[in-house]
Order: C-alpha cells, then sequence, then structure tokens
C-alpha cells in the first residue's frame, strides 16, 4: 500500500463524511523524499514570519472561529475545540511559548542575549515534524500541529482513520485568513500552510511507516499504547527526537470537608464538564471519583449531586452519537452494577454515574461514564497510582495540598489542577514542555 | 423438581412456527410472565437488580420491552442461580471470545425445556428423519459432560438428528487440523451410495478449511438430494476475506451439490441455548413461539421500528435455573418483517448484521484495562 497524499481543501472533504477517511482518489506519494524536499521549501515561508505575528495569527483565527454563528463552530463544536479555541489565545500561546523558551520568545525569530552565559542563544527549528495523530480526540492533533508551526517547523501530519479528515479540513479554515503584521505587511494564511502536508498510509504497512519515520526530525506520537510503540519501534536516524503522548489515566480526588455545601452543586457540574468535554476519550478525562470518607458529603451523595452536574453539563456539551459497541458497553456496566452498587442515569445513553464501595481505579468505560467509590484516606491513592496515570482533579483542604501532591507526583501524577480544569491543555504535558522538544537550541559566544 | 400446567410447558409443546402473532403474544406473554416471577421469587440477585428498576413479584407487563434485560457479559461475572445447587446438572462455557467465558448453571428442567425446544426447531427446518452427519469439528464425547464449552454443546445438540456421526478435525497436541483427506473420502462414498447427509461446522472452519480445498483440488460432488449443509458461528471473519454469503452459498452449490435451500446458517448463544435460528440460504431468520426479539437503539436504547438497525435483545420463558430469560446481546441486527415467512414460518424475521465492535485500545485511558487485563491473566 503507498503513502497517500491528502490535500488540505474544505469542499470537498464534508460530501465524505468526517467520521472515516476515504482515500479512494487521493494522489499516491511516489517519490517521498521529493514530498519531503517540497515541504521543507513550503515552510521557508513560515520561517520568515516573526513569532509575534505567528501568535497574532492564530489569536485572529480564534476570534474569527469563536464569533456567534461562525461556520467554523457549526462544523466542529461537538469535537470538543473549546479547547482548541483555549489553546490559540494569544495569552495562553505567549505563556506557553515563553515557559518553554527560557523566558524569552524572541528566541524563535533570532539570536538573543543570554546575560547569565555572556553569550546569544537562538532556537531552531528541528526540520520536518511528523505527528502520527489518534483518531480519539481530533482537535489534539491541530494542537500538535500549531505547536510544529510556532516553532517554525515543516509538518506532516499521519491522519488517522477515524475522524481522520477533521485536520485537513480544519487547517484548510487557515488559507482564507489574513492579518496585517507588525510591520504593516499582510501574513497570509494560504502561505503558511504550505508548511504543512497530510498524509494516510495504513498502519501495518511498515515500509510507508519506515519512510515517514527515517524521514522525521521529531516523531510526535498520539494514541493509545499499540500505536506509539509501534511508532517507536520504526526506524529513525540519528538525532531525532520523540515526542510521545501515550496512554494514560486520570481521576479526581475529593478531600473530606474540603468545600461547603452550597458549592456542591457548582463543583459536580465542574466535574461533568471535564467528563463531557472529550467523551472521555482524552488522556486526561477523569474516569474514577474518589471522596474521602468521614466528610459532611459521602461517595453515595456526591454521585447524586454529580448525576444532576451530568445533565446540565448534557445541554451545554451535547452528545456526541455512539457505536453499537459503546451503547453495549454502557448498558453492560448499568446492568452489571445494578447488582452491586447505585446507577444514576440518563434514560438513554448520554450520561452513567456509578457509585461502589470498591476502593480502586474502575476499568474506564468511556461515553461520560464515572465511577463514584469511596476512599478512607487520600494518601491511600497512592496505591494507584503509577507512570501511566497523568492528570488528578484534586479537591483538598490547603493545609494538606502540598505534601500531599509532592507524594503523588514522585510516584508518578504528571498534572493536577482543579476541578473543571482537568480538560485543558497546559504546559508542563506529559512531563514536558513540548515546545522545547520541537526546537533546536544554537549558542554564539 | 417436575413441573405441571406451566404455561411455559404449554408453550413447548406448541409447534415453533405455526402460531400467528396474535395468538403468540398471549401465550408467550403469559409464560414470560410466569418465568420471571420463578427467578424474582427464587433468585435474590435477580430480584434486587429487578427492584432497581422497580419490578416487582407479580408485576404482569403487557409490553416485552418492559422486562429488564440482562447484557450477556453478566453471565461472565456473576453467579446467577435460580435453583439450588443440588438441582444442578451441568455447567456451561461460552467460547469466551473476549477472555472471560459465561458459566451458565443447568437444572434439569433447563435442560429438558431446551432440547424440546432445539429438537423441535431443528425438526422443523430438516425433517426428523436421521441422516448421517460428517462434524467439521473434533468428537465432543471426549469433553466431560459436567463442564460443557458451548462449542460441544453446539455440536451435541445438532447430533440428535444423527443417524451416525464421523468427524474431520484432528487433535493432535491442542492444535486442530482439518482432515481433508478423511472429508473426500465420506463425500465421495455417500455420492457413490447416493445417500442423503448432513455437514455440519462452523462457518469459518467449513469455508475455509473445507469448501476452499475442494475448489483448489477442482473437486465437484454431487450429494444426494436433500442432503443439508448447517452451519453455526458468525461471519466475521469470511467478510475480512470478503466472502459474500452469496459467495459462500454459491461454492457450497459447485463443491457438493447442495442446493441453496439445504444450507442453513444457525444463530444462537449460550446465554439462551437451545433456542436457535437458522437462515434457509440468503434469507432471514425466523423467531420461533418460543422467543421473541426487540432490537434497542443505540442512542436511546428503547426499542426501534422495524427495519432499524440496534442491538439484538432476546426473551426466552425456558431458562430456569438461571435468569437468562431476557437478554441483551452484542450482536447488532434489525427485523425485517413479521407474520408469515417466505417458507412459511410464523415468527419474527430479522437479520444479524454483525457484533457490536469494542471500543478500540487506543483511547488514553486503556492503558488501565490493559493493565488490568494482563493481570487476570
Amino acid at each position: 500500500m503507498p503513502i497517500f497524499n491528502i490535500p488540505i481543501r474544505k469542499a470537498d472533504y464534508f460530501s465524505w463524511g468526517l467520521e472515516e477517511l476515504n482515500f479512494g482518489n487521493q494522489e499516491q506519494i511516489l517519490d517521498y523524499a521529493n514530498f519531503v524536499s517540497e515541504v521543507k521549501s513550503g515552510a521557508k515561508y513560515l520561517q520568515t514570519v516573526c513569532i509575534a505575528d505567528l501568535v497574532n495569527f492564530f489569536d485572529s483565527l480564534a476570534e474569527d472561529w469563536i464569533a456567534p454563528n461562525s461556520a467554523f463552530m457549526k462544523r466542529y463544536s461537538k469535537l470538543g475545540v473549546a479547547f482548541l479555541l483555549n489553546f490559540i489565545r494569544k495569552e495562553n500561546l505567549e505563556r506557553l511559548l515563553e515557559i518553554s523558551l527560557r523566558g524569552n520568545i524572541n528566541y524563535i525569530d533570532n539570536f538573543c542575549d543570554v546575560l547569565i552565559l555572556g553569550k546569544k542563544m537562538m532556537a531552531h527549528p528541528r526540520g520536518i515534524v511528523t505527528h502520527w495523530l489518534a483518531g480519539n480526540v481530533p482537535v489534539l492533533g491541530m494542537i500538535s500541529l500549531i505547536t510544529g508551526m510556532l516553532t517554525k517547523n515543516a509538518n506532516i501530519i499521519k491522519l488517522p482513520k477515524e475522524y481522520g479528515l477533521v485536520l485537513p479540513c480544519m487547517v484548510a479554515e487557515f488559507a482564507g485568513h489574513k492579518i496585517k503584521k507588525i510591520d504593516g505587511r499582510i501574513l497570509d494564511g494560504g502561505q503558511l500552510i504550505n508548511s504543512v502536508r497530510c498524509v494516510y498510509c495504513e498502519k501495518d504497512d511498515l515500509v510507508s511507516q519506515g519512510l515517514l519515520s527515517s524521514h522525521a526530525d521529531v516523531r510526535v506520537a498520539w494514541g493509545g499504547r499499540e500505536a506509539v510503540e509501534a511508532v517507536l519501534s520504526l526506524p529513525k536516524h540519528y538525532g531525532t527526537e520523540d515526542v510521545i503522548f501515550g496512554p494514560k489515566y486520570s481521576f479526581v480526588l475529593i478531600g473530606r470537608n474540603s468545600f461547603d455545601l452550597e458549592e456542591l452543586d457548582k463543583i459536580a457540574y465542574r466535574l461533568a464538564l471535564d467528563a463531557s468535554v472529550f467523551e472521555q476519550r482524552g488522556c486526561n478525562s477523569p474516569h474514577t471519583v474518589f471522596v474521602e470518607e468521614g466528610g459532611q458529603i459521602d461517595a453515595l451523595g456526591f454521585s447524586k449531586a454529580l448525576a444532576k452536574g451530568m445533565d446540565r453539563a448534557l445541554k451545554r456539551i451535547p452528545k456526541q452519537e455512539i457505536s453499537a459497541g459503546e451503547a453495549y458497553a454502557i448498558a453492560n456496566i448499568r446492568s452489571e452494577y445494578n447488582f452491586s452498587g447505585e446507577v444514576f442515569s440518563s434514560k438513554g445513553t448520554e450520561w452513567t454515574i456509578i457509585y461502589s464501595q470498591q476502593e480502586e481505579l474502575a476499568n474506564p468505560c468511556y461515553s461520560r461514564v464515572l465511577f463514584v467509590r469511596p476512599i478512607r484516606d487520600i494518601y491511600r491513592i497512592l496505591n494507584f497510582i503509577d507512570k501511566q496515570k497523568q492528570t488528578l482533579g484534586l479537591l483538598i483542604d490547603e493545609t494538606r495540598k502540598l505534601e500531599f501532591v509532592k507524594a503523588i507526583t514522585a510516584k508518578g501524577i504528571e498534572r493536577v489542577t482543579d476541578i473543571g480544569k482537568m480538560s485543558l491543555f497546559d504546559y508542563p504535558w506529559d512531563g514536558m514542555f513540548p515546545i522545547d522538544r520541537f526546537i533546536r537550541w544554537v549558542s554564539l559566544s | 423438581m417436575i413441573e405441571t400446567n406451566s404455561s411455559i410447558d404449554q408453550l413447548l409443546s406448541l409447534p415453533p412456527f405455526v402460531i400467528n402473532e396474535k395468538d403468540k403474544s398471549e401465550l408467550f406473554k403469559t409464560a414470560i410472565f410466569e418465568s420471571f416471577n420463578h427467578h424474582i421469587k427464587n433468585n435474590p440477585l435477580f430480584r434486587q437488580f429487578c427492584a432497581k428498576s422497580n419490578l416487582w413479584f407479580g408485576m404482569r407487563l403487557e409490553d416485552l420491552s418492559d422486562y429488564p434485560y440482562l447484557p450477556v457479559d453478566i453471565f461472565k461475572k456473576r453467579n446467577l442461580c435460580s435453583v439450588p445447587a443440588n438441582e444442578l446438572k451441568t455447567f456451561l462455557y461460552s467460547s469466551a471470545t473476549t477472555g472471560i467465558p459465561s458459566t451458565i448453571a443447568i437444572d434439569s428442567i433447563t435442560s429438558r425445556r431446551q432440547i424440546t425446544a432445539s429438537t423441535k426447531i431443528m425438526i422443523d427446518y430438516l425433517g426428523s428423519h436421521r441422516r448421517p452427519f460428517l462434524v467439521l469439528d473434533e468428537d465432543p464425547s471426549k469433553t466431560p459432560p459436567q463442564e460443557i464449552s458451548a462449542r460441544s454443546a453446539a455440536v451435541r445438540g445438532f447430533l440428535m438428528l444423527a443417524s451416525s456421526a464421523d468427524y474431520f478435525l484432528r487433535n493432535t497436541d491442542g492444535q486442530l487440523a482439518a482432515d481433508i483427506n478423511k472429508f473426500q473420502g465420506s463425500l465421495k462414498k455417500f455420492e457413490a451410495n447416493n445417500e442423503e447427509v448432513c455437514i455440519f461446522g462452523f462457518t469459518f472452519v467449513l469455508y475455509e478449511n473445507f469448501i476452499k480445498a475442494l475448489k483448489e483440488n477442482k473437486l465437484r460432488f454431487h450429494l444426494a438430494k436433500n442432503s443439508k449443509v448447517l452451519h453455526i458461528g458468525g461471519w466475521k471473519k469470511l467478510e475480512h476475506q470478503k466472502v459474500s454469503r452469496v459467495k459462500f452459498i454459491n461454492d457450497i452449490r459447485d463443491t457438493l451439490g447442495v442446493a441453496e435451500t439445504d444450507v442453513f446458517d444457525f444463530y444462537g448463544f449460550t446465554e439462551q441455548m437451545g433456542i436457535i435460528y437458522s437462515s434457509i440460504g440468503d434469507s432471514p431468520k425466523t423467531t420461533p413461539l418460543y422467543s421473541e426479539l426487540i432490537i434497542r437503539d443505540f442512542q436511546t436504547l428503547q426499542p426501534v421500528k422495524d427495519g432499524e438497525i440496534g442491538l439484538i435483545q432476546i426473551l426466552t420463558p425456558l431458562p430456569h435455573s438461571y435468569p437468562g430469560i431476557s437478554v441483551l446481546t452484542e450482536d447488532v441486527g434489525r427485523i425485517v418483517g413479521r407474520g408469515s415467512d417466505r417458507f412459511g414460518r410464523e415468527g419474527t424475521q430479522f437479520e444479524v448484521l454483525g457484533r457490536a465492535e469494542k471500543a478500540e485500545a487506543r483511547g488514553c485511558g486503556d492503558m488501565l484495562s490493559e493493565f488490568i487485563n494482563r493481570s487476570q491473566v
């Protein structure tokens, strides 16, 4: 099977539907090395644009996309794009760039003085960033791509089969967007996207996958264990950087007496939003909620409040249609816990809260299924933490917080957030500053 | 314990495909009501389960879709027994394609009902006279009777109509291999004697290991008229190989000389053993008097209109030792007709379109499920 070039175009794709990549009639890439050279050339314009203009470009895109009745929101609102829109706002991008680039975003444009070292430094792009995307959360691909563009790399995106057309369609939105640069000239999104190519090949086509890998200067892999291990096993050249966003599990802990009773509904609603944003497909999505015993609200009481919160969240974030397998999984888990716990759910498959007394992490079911369980003491969650646990949504009183967070992060947790902020993409992520991994530091003494 | 005057026995005393929809409705509802009451009275876990849906002993539900369903996976996780342990006769184990088998405890009442139902249904399709069976499997008699896998139970069930049986899968150190030479030899013998024969096997094994081998060797047999091919086990693997039902039937006709109307694709599952459904050639399957089908929508889990696709739920009053009277399967299907089918059988006609795919192990949260699965091995 060959590698297909999937053009970045808007109109054509919608007639195919977004859910599955239709690569019939697509152009086959016969000379991949040449294809890579073209993309590198295409990135030359991007490399002339200063970082402040790039940040303004994405911020301006967000303004357009977020506008009332915007076509973008109509098309993609069910795909968790609020997350993307927050990410590309100027304030956020500048913050992420600054923390990743040693406090000075201008390193990405030019040599800048580093007084403490008595020299100048600059952050060059690494070259070709090849992104292997997962189908579970399409907008993560945009996060990955925009990171690659901000660092002025050429980007090749290996699309997933599921939701594979979302990304080329979204990128095509760049083409129609222009802003006035700081120097007064026009920054044309159409030229920016010359630095991006979308491709597709079958996952078991090791020849094609090997080509993608061996021409990459940075390999970015999103997805499950099998997917990221498959990318890691491909041949690469010396010096290639690997940025792996692999499988992780996230959950919530609520300490005893950590909030006033009147805040219960608000907290439950925020948690419901965290669980609804990506239909729990994100590695930062919560699956289990532990409620410490001995407080004013027990796990069962919290379950009831959470059920109300899920109903409210459903109105704000409509549920995506689910597959037969997901429907069966929901029916099955509800039945299972009707024998051994308490089930609170919507009439259909929209959301499910399952209370049980098992003091362990629940096997994820996805599709807005949350397991609420009592825990005798917050420190008992240390038994469940390892390096595959990512985000903990935490609500405990401040006096216990710092020591507790030190203990759980030492064991493996990578992010501890307030409830309601689990679904945000922030830095560090999976233990790293991704922007930093996309660049090559050079110095001038 | 021997039942008398049971509405379930009355149902089972009737032929499977002659009662019209209206008459069936009353008979079936009465039998389901009796069975539901039996389980709710004798099975504390089931009683507790029903109580969560505000369903109690003695509550007669007019709409079958109001009876609670148990997904098939429940039988993998819970010992749901509605009779005392000393009344149990045997245990059935499902094929465990997902790693953990269902365990179904069978008492003599359930066993008798299963045998009665399956015999009546099979006779209706195949006729009552016995034929030699060529079984494309290993000999199930080697399985201890107390522990029967669904596969060997299926083979044993079909052998009720066999005058003799021969087996064509060899088991060498746990590895099964098709004995194609022996199979060809048997076909030659039955062809030469013009003797009716019944070939029985799992759909994929039948096609992949036997029919394809005959095709590759360019062998064509002309088995006696009324010879039958019976197959079970689903189409998924053949679909991956792009083998359509039409091609499957045509290849059977070309290699064995068996007509489309003598090719039977049976469907059933361990959790409701005894009730079997057959396609004749490429036709839909028809429910017998002893069961009824509901298709549930993926989004709402409510019954859909006829013709629409959803998860298959099947109700039957037969199970006595376990509450498998209303089971939600992992199979996707649709109802395509009601009343008399094209062969004159009364019942609900339906198609099984495949198995609901489990959510792929690629979400970030799958790390935990991978870990749990590993630790259970």
